[in-house]
C-alpha cells in the first residue's frame, strides 16, 4: 500500500477516523493494529519477522540495562546478531553466494550456486537500523530501556515512516509516542502542505521523469549527451522520489502529532561531500556516524585511521542500499570523495591563499553536483560493466556528440519534452542553490502565507500531482531496500 | 482549533472540484466519461422500447440480434451499452436507469471470458460512481469486498466522489501530458545511437485469469444480474468467448469450461434469469476477434445469428 495509491487513501480515512474517535492507550492500539494491516498490505508473512524484531529487542534491552559486563555485551551481541542476521539473510545471502560462485569459476573451480530466490521484506534495512540503534543506546546508557511494549512497538513499526525512513532514534520518538496516549490529539495542519508536496514531488516531477533515467539500464547503446541528460534525470529523480517519501511521512506524523527528523535539505546546494551527507538521507547519514564510523574509531587517530573509517563507513553505507557491486562501488565513490576533500581540507587551511572565492560558490556547487550525478551513474547502472562504460561516455572519451543526439530528438520528435525537462531540472537545481531548504521549512514559510493563498498552493501542488500522474505508476525507489 | 484546520483543507477540495469542473466537463473530459450520458440519454429518448441492452463495447452487437430474434420493431430494443463498462458499472448502470423509473420487460448483458478477470481501473470506478445513486452505494461495497484491494477500490470510489478527474486521468494524462512533457513511456528509441529492433507492442485486453480476479469478476455479474432483476421481468446473460479463450488448446477448453460453469451456476440461483452459452464452436476461432476481446467484423456477424437463435421465447402477447 503505497503512499501514492487510492489505497492508501481509503486506509488513511478509515484510519484517522477511528482514532479520532478513540482515547487514551486503546488509541496507542489501534494506531499499532494500523500499522500491522499496513505493512501486511505487501506480504502479511514478514509481520512475523516484524513482530519478532519488536520482541527480541524490547526483552533484550530490558536484560542489558539490568546485567553488568561481560553479562551487558553478550546480550547486545544477541540483539545485533539477530538483526544483522536477519537482515544478511533476506538481502545478502543470494549476492555472497552468487559472488563467491563466479570468483570460484574465475578460479577455474566449477560450482553452481545454489538458486536463493529470497523475497525482500519491504522497509527491512529501515527498521533493522532503527531497532538496532535503540538496543545500542540502551547499551551505552545513553536511553533507559522502553518498559512498556506497546509503545516500543510503536516506535518499531509506526507506520508512517515503517517502509522507508527517516531512521528515527528511539531518543525522540519514544516520549512522542508515549505522549500519543496520554495526551489529546494534537494534529498539526502542516502536515497537509509536506504531504501535498511529497505526492507533487512523487507524482509529478519523479514519476514523470522516471523514463528518462532508463538510458542508464543499457549506457552501450546511448549518447553521450543523452547519458547525461539521463544522469541528470535520474539524480533528480531519485531526489523527488525520496524525499517526497519522507515529506509524506514527515506530513503524515505530523496529523498523529508526531514530530520525524528532516531527512533531506536541499542537497544539490552542497558544495562538497560532508556538506552533501548533511544535506542527503540525513538520517542514515547521521546513523553510520554514531553507529559505525565513531566506533570504528572516527577521526580521533591518524589521517590514516580517519581515512580508512570514511571508506569503511561509507562502502557499509553503500552497501545499505542493496547487496549489489554498483552499490558497493557507489559506496567506495563518496568514501573516496570525503577522503580527498579532507585531505583537500587539510591543504587549504595550511594555504588559506587558495580557498574559494566567495563568487566562485555557485560554480563550486553546480561542480559537485556533476560529480554528485557520476556517482548516480553507478548507482543506478545495472552490472558493473555498464558503470565501466556509463564512466567512459560521462568522462567523454567518446565525445559529447551533442548535435547528433539532438538531430536525433527532432527526428523522433522528442526535443521539445527533453528541453522542457531540462529547464524542469535547471529550475530545480536553482531553487535548491537559492533556497537551500527542506521541505519542512518550506511548508512552514508556505503557512505564514494567508490562508487562501496558501490553499490555493496546496490545491495545485495535489491537483497537478493527479493531472500529471503516469499511467503505471512507479513505486517508491527505496522500497527496493 | 477544528475551524482553522479544517478551513484550508474546505477550500484546498473546493479548489480541487472548481479546476476539475472547469476542465473536466463531459463534452471535453475524454472519451470514458463522454460515454457515459449518451446510453442514458438513449434510454430517456426511447420511452416506449420493452428491451433493454446492458454491458461494455462485447455487447454492443446485441440489439440487433434481438430484434431480429423476436421480430420486433427495432424501436422496441434500446441499445443502452456503455463502453467499458464492465460488471459493476453494468450494476450501477442498471440502478441509475430504475432510479429514473423505467422498468423493461427484458434486459440483456454480456460477459466474456476477459471480463471477469480484469484488474482494477480508475476510469471504471468513474463510471461507477458517477452512474450509482449515492444511496445504492453500499451495493457497489459489496461487489469490492470480493476484490484482492478491496481499500484500492474503496479509495478509488472516494477520489470520484471528490473529484471525477481522477477516474478520466488516462485521457487527461495522455493529453496533457503530451502537450506539456511528452510521452516518457516512449521507450529507448530517444537516447539510442543505433536503435535496437522495434519492440512488439504489448497484446490489448489480456489477462492470466487469476482465481481472485475471477471471484471478483463473478461477484460483479451477480450484482449486475441482481439489479438487472429489478429493472426487467426478465433478464438474459449471454456469455462469451475472448481471443484467448476461443483457442484450440487444453488451456483454452479448461478455462472456458470453467467460466460457463461459474455462471450457470450463478444463474441457476436467480429466478428470472436466463442462462445463454455462446462458447459456441462456430465462435471459438481467434480469426473472429479483432483484439483480445472484441469480434471482427466477420465474427459479430456471426455471433449475431448465434445469438438469434437462443434468445428466450416471450410471451406472444409481448411480441408487437
Amino acid at each position: 500500500m503505497s503512499f501514492t495509491t487510492a489505497s492508501f487513501l481509503a486506509f488513511c480515512l478509515l484510519f484517522f477516523t477511528g482514532y479520532a474517535l478513540l482515547r487514551g492507550r486503546s488509541r496507542g492500539y489501534f494506531l499499532l493494529l494500523a500499522s500491522a494491516v499496513f505493512y501486511g498490505s505487501w506480504n502479511w508473512r514478514f509481520l512475523a519477522l516484524l513482530v519478532g524484531s519488536v520482541f527480541v529487542d524490547f526483552f533484550v534491552a530490558l536484560a542489558v540495562a539490568r546485567a553488568e559486563q561481560p553479562r551487558r555485551r553478550r546480550l547486545l551481541l544477541i540483539s545485533i546478531g539477530f538483526n544483522l542476521g536477519v537482515l544478511a539473510f533476506f538481502k545478502y545471502a543470494g549476492f555472497f553466494l552468487e559472488s563467491a560462485a563466479a570468483l570460484l569459476s574465475r578460479l577455474g573451480l566449477s560450482t553452481a550456486a545454489p538458486a536463493l530466490e529470497i523475497v525482500l521484506p519491504v522497509g527491512i534495512s529501515f527498521y533493522t537500523f532503527q531497532t538496532l540503534s535503540y538496543t545500542v543506546d540502551v547499551y551505552r546508557r545513553r536511553l533507559p530501556p522502553s518498559r512498556d511494549l506497546l509503545e516500543f512497538a510503536l516506535y518499531v513499526m509506526f507506520f508512517p515512516q515503517l517502509v522507508a525512513g527517516p531512521i528515527e532514534r528511539a531518543g525522540r520518538l519514544l516520549p512522542q509516542l508515549r505522549a500519543l496516549s496520554r495526551e489529546p490529539w494534537r494534529p498539526d495542519p502542516t502536515g497537509l502542505g509536506l504531504i501535498a508536496l511529497g505526492l507533487f514531488k512523487k507524482i509529478a516531477l519523479a514519476d514523470g521523469v522516471y523514463g528518462y533515467a532508463s538510458a542508464l539500464s543499457a549506457p552501450e547503446r546511448a549518447f553521450p549527451a543523452a547519458l547525461w541528460f539521463a544522469t541528470y534525470a535520474f539524480a533528480f529523480q531519485i531526489y523527488w522520489d525520496f524525499s517526497a517519501y519522507s515529506d509524506i511521512a514527515i506530513g503524515l506524523a505530523r496529523l498523529l502529532g508526531v514530530e520525524l527528523m528532516t531527512n533531506f535539505r536541499s542537497p544539490y546546494a552542497a558544495t562538497g561531500p560532508s556538506d552533501f551527507w548533511r544535506r542527503w538521507h540525513i538520517s542514515l547519514s547521521e546513523w553510520l556516524r554514531d553507529y559505525l564510523y565513531i566506533p570504528l574509531g572516527g577521526n580521533r587517530g591518524s589521517a590514516f585511521g580517519t581515512y580508512r573509517n570514511l571508506l569503511l563507513t561509507m562502502l557499509l553505507g553503500g552497501l545499505w542500499h542493496g547487496a549489489a557491486w554498483q552499490f558497493l562501488l557507489w559506496g567506495a565513490f563518496h568514501g573516496c570523495l570525503l577522503i580527498a576533500a579532507r585531505a583537500l581540507q587539510g591543504k587549504l587551511s595550511s594555504w588559506p591563499k587558495l580557498a574559494l572565492p566567495r563568487w566562485l560558490r555557485p560554480l563550486q556547487t553546480l561542480a559537485f553536483f556533476h560529480v554528485t550525478c557520476l556517482g548516480w551513474a553507478l548507482f543506478r547502472a545495472p552490472t558493473l560493466e555498464a558503470c565501466g562504460e556509463a564512466w567512459r561516455k560521462l568522462f567523454l572519451l567518446d565525445g559529447l556528440q551533442l548535435r547528433a543526439w539532438l538531430s536525433h530528438l527532432a527526428e523522433l520528435r522528442e526535443l521539445t519534452p527533453v528541453a522542457l525537462w531540462f529547464g524542469v531540472f535547471v529550475i530545480a537545481w536553482l531553487v535548491q542553490y537559492l533556497q537551500p531548504r527542506s521541505s519542512k521549512e518550506l511548508v512552514a514559510q508556505l503557512w505564514s502565507w494567508p490562508m487562501l493563498p496558501r490553499a490555493f498552493a496546496i490545491a495545485s501542488l495535489a491537483y497537478l500531482a493527479l493531472l500529471l500522474s503516469p499511467l503505471k505508476p512507479p513505486a517508491f525507489i527505496y522500497f527496493q531496500f | 482549533m477544528a475551524l482553522r484546520w479544517l478551513l484550508p483543507l474546505g477550500l484546498t477540495l473546493a479548489a480541487f472540484v472548481a479546476i476539475d469542473r472547469a476542465i473536466g466537463r463531459y463534452e471535453e473530459g475524454g472519451p470514458y466519461r463522454q460515454e457515459i450520458p449518451r446510453p442514458i440519454l438513449a434510454v430517456q429518448r426511447a420511452p416506449e422500447a420493452r428491451h433493454v441492452v446492458l454491458g461494455c463495447s462485447t455487447s454492443n452487437w446485441f440489439a440487433p440480434a434481438l430484434v431480429k430474434g423476436w421480430q420486433l420493431p427495432a424501436s422496441d430494443v434500446v441499445d443502452a451499452h456503455m463502453s467499458d463498462c464492465l460488471q459493476a458499472c453494468t450494476l450501477a448502470e442498471a440502478r441509475r436507469l430504475q432510479a429514473l423509473g423505467r422498468h423493461f420487460q427484458t434486459a440483456t448483458f454480456g460477459v466474456n471470458t476477459f471480463e471477469y478477470c480484469e484488474e482494477y481501473r480508475e476510469r471504471r470506478s468513474m463510471q461507477e460512481v458517477e452512474l450509482m445513486p449515492l444511496g445504492r452505494s453500499l451495493e457497489l461495497a459489496r461487489v469490492y469486498s470480493h476484490s484482492q484491494d478491496p481499500l484500492r477500490y474503496a479509495g478509488g470510489w472516494l477520489l470520484n466522489q471528490v473529484s471525477l478527474v481522477y477516474g478520466n486521468t488516462m485521457w487527461l494524462q495522455r493529453h496533457f501530458r503530451k502537450a506539456w512533457f511528452g510521452d516518457e513511456s516512449s521507450g529507448s528509441a530517444w537516447f539510442e545511437q543505433e536503435p535496437g529492433p522495434a519492440r512488439k507492442r504489448s497484446q490489448a485486453f489480456q489477462c492470466d485469469y487469476a482465481a481472485a480476479d475471477r471471484d471478483f469478476g463473478l461477484a460483479a455479474t451477480r450484482g449486475a444480474l441482481v439489479a438487472m432483476m429489478g429493472l426487467a421481468e426478465r433478464v438474459q446473460l449471454v456469455v462469451l468467448p475472448d481471443r484467448e479463450y476461443a483457442r484450440d488448446s487444453a488451456e483454452a477448453r479448461r478455462g472456458r469450461e470453467l467460466f460457463a460453469a461459474e455462471h450457470r451456476e450463478l444463474v441457476a440461483g436467480l429466478e428470472r434469469v436466463a442462462f445463454i452459452d455462446l462458447l459456441e464452436p462456430e465462435l471459438l476461432d481467434p480469426n473472429l476477434f479483432r483484439d483480445g476481446a472484441h469480434l471482427s467484423g466477420k465474427g459479430v456477424k456471426l455471433a449475431q445469428s448465434l445469438l438469434s437463435k437462443r434468445l428466450i421465447q416471450l410471451p406472444s402477447a409481448e411480441r408487437r
